[in-house]
């Protein structure tokens, strides 16, 4: 299995963590992911907000420099995964941005396929690996750890390959890797995205609401599979626990670092000593 | 005989209609499944539903000086219930698009200025830095916020989660040319 890898930006700062775990657990499984020459950012929601055409073209450049491998793109973040597969799907369906998207990036040498098969690394783990395949690399399964699976929004709507509202790809990989995976009602509910930037207090609000049942289900840490979902319920936890008078102590991982945990790579590669709220207490007995 | 129920297309009707992700909002039969299901609305001072019917009456400065188009998170989940098809999302996005383009948010607007912020620095070296994000948005809304931001910073900087060196393209102002044919004019 190879791709064209778009880590996006935040894997290359703030998200150094799942960076870590993905290229740990992809060396591991064999899957080969050649990043991307030179690509920009996706423009997230900043972009579209202001200026459609700045949006598209930016995901349009990323998506042109992988014309020429034979590959589908693997992505890692779900905002950098929905901009990249709405602005390939937008370009299908209104010929005239297609042609002046193609005009811009002509004039830097870049061009545009038909179509691009964009995939989020959920989909690569179940669908092109296959959870079988998985099961067979896990090493040390990890028994009695009780993961809250949370999706967020832009990994699945408004359209992606697992369902909307009821996804199950990373339920399925954590219950593939022995945890206990607890029903969760939220899995796809809102973590606030920028307004933690922008409208504090109602982001806030919207992590309340999602660490309180996880934190009610029991759960020991909650997986994620996007570096602002892991930024939002990980580092405001103390803005949360001082402004609704909580006491919420959940360590918030990226889905790979549970995997690569699971395949027997070690803590420091795995970059599971990075959260702000520390993962070690409570995944210290899987070592 | 009188027009029956006929909706008269207003010019700002046929604006927001004529934005990609605009065309079908015509469809809205006002059953106010997005307005549920929206995370934010409870805090908006007009709701999605009132917000697509206010378009269609033609409220055009009540709509693009609304704050409900900037407590819209992008979590589609009123696109994607939407029984008529509406993708609601990429409206809020056109509104903002068309807010900013005609002048509608006041110059320090946080929501406004953080966006706008993001692509400035994005538009300059290609991909984000945060650090630069954050000191920008900040000297554009309110200095304060650098000594707010600073705990996390600092919590992220030694669990090395800051990037050391900033990101940047191989070829910047090449990326700068082709963003400026590129663009819209909505950018400042």
């Amino acid at each position: 299995m190879r791709y064209s890898y778009y880590p996006g930006c935040s894997l290359h700062g703030s998200a150094v963590d799942y960076q870590m775990s993905i290229q740990a657990c992809c060396n591991a499984l064999k899957i080969m992911l050649d990043e991307i020459d030179d690509w920009n950012c996706c423009g997230a929601t900043a972009a579209a907000s202001e200026d459609h055409r700045l949006a598209t073209l930016l995901a349009a450049r990323t998506l042109a420099k992988c014309s020429e491998a034979p590959y589908p793109i693997a992505v890692s973040c779900n905002a950098c995964y929905s901009r990249l597969n709405q602005v390939n799907a937008k370009m299908a369906r209104y010929p005239e941005i297609r042609e002046e998207v193609t005009a811009v990036l002509a004039e830097s040498g870049l061009m545009l396929v038909d179509d691009y098969r964009v995939k989020h690394l959920l989909e690569i783990f179940c669908e092109d690996m296959g959870l079988d395949r998985l099961k067979e690399q896990v090493s040390q399964p990890l028994i009695n750890l009780k993961v809250i699976p949370y999706y967020g929004c832009q990994m699945v709507r408004p359209r992606a390959y697992d369902h909307p509202e009821q996804p199950t790809s990373l339920d399925n990989i954590l219950t593939t890797i022995g945890a206990q995976v607890l029903p969760f009602h939220k899995k796809t509910k809102c973590c606030g995205a920028a307004l933690i930037s922008t409208n504090e207090p109602v982001a806030l609000k919207l992590v309340q609401k999602i660490l309180d049942e996880a934190s009610q289900r029991g759960a020991d840490v909650i997986a994620v599979s996007c570096p602002l979902c892991q930024m939002n319920l990980d580092a405001f936890q103390d803005k949360v626990n001082s402004l609704f008078g909580t006491a919420y102590k959940l360590p918030v991982v990226y889905f790979t670092q549970l995997v690569g945990l699971s395949l027997g790579i070690s803590v420091k590669k795995l970059g599971l000593d990075r959260g702000i709220v520390p993962a070690m207490p409570v995944l210290r007995t899987y070592l | 005989m009188a027009a029956t129920g006929q909706l008269k297309p207003n010019q700002f009707l046929l604006e927001v209609a004529g934005m990609p992700g605009g065309e079908r909002i015509t469809a809205c039969i006002q059953c106010g499944t997005c307005s549920g299901s929206c995370p934010t609305s409870y805090r908006m001072d007009y709701t999605p539903r009132k917000l697509l019917t206010m378009v269609r009456a033609g409220l055009k400065e009540r709509v693009l000086q609304s704050e409900a188009i900037w407590l819209c998170a992008s979590c589609y989940s009123c696109s994607v219930r939407c029984p008529r098809g509406v993708v609601i999302t990429d409206l809020m996005y056109a509104l903002k698009n068309l807010a900013i383009q005609q002048g509608f948010v006041p110059k320090k607007a946080v929501a406004y200025n953080f966006y706008s912020s993001f692509n400035r620095v994005v538009e300059d070296v290609g991909r984000l830095n945060e650090r630069r994000l954050i000191t920008r948005f900040a000297l554009k809304t309110d200095p304060a916020k650098l000594i707010k931001f600073a705990p996390l910073g600092l919590k992220l900087l030694v669990r090395g989660r800051l990037a050391v060196f900033p990101p940047s393209l191989k070829n910047k102002k090449e990326f700068k040319r082709m963003i400026a044919r590129g663009k819209g004019g909505g950018g400042k």
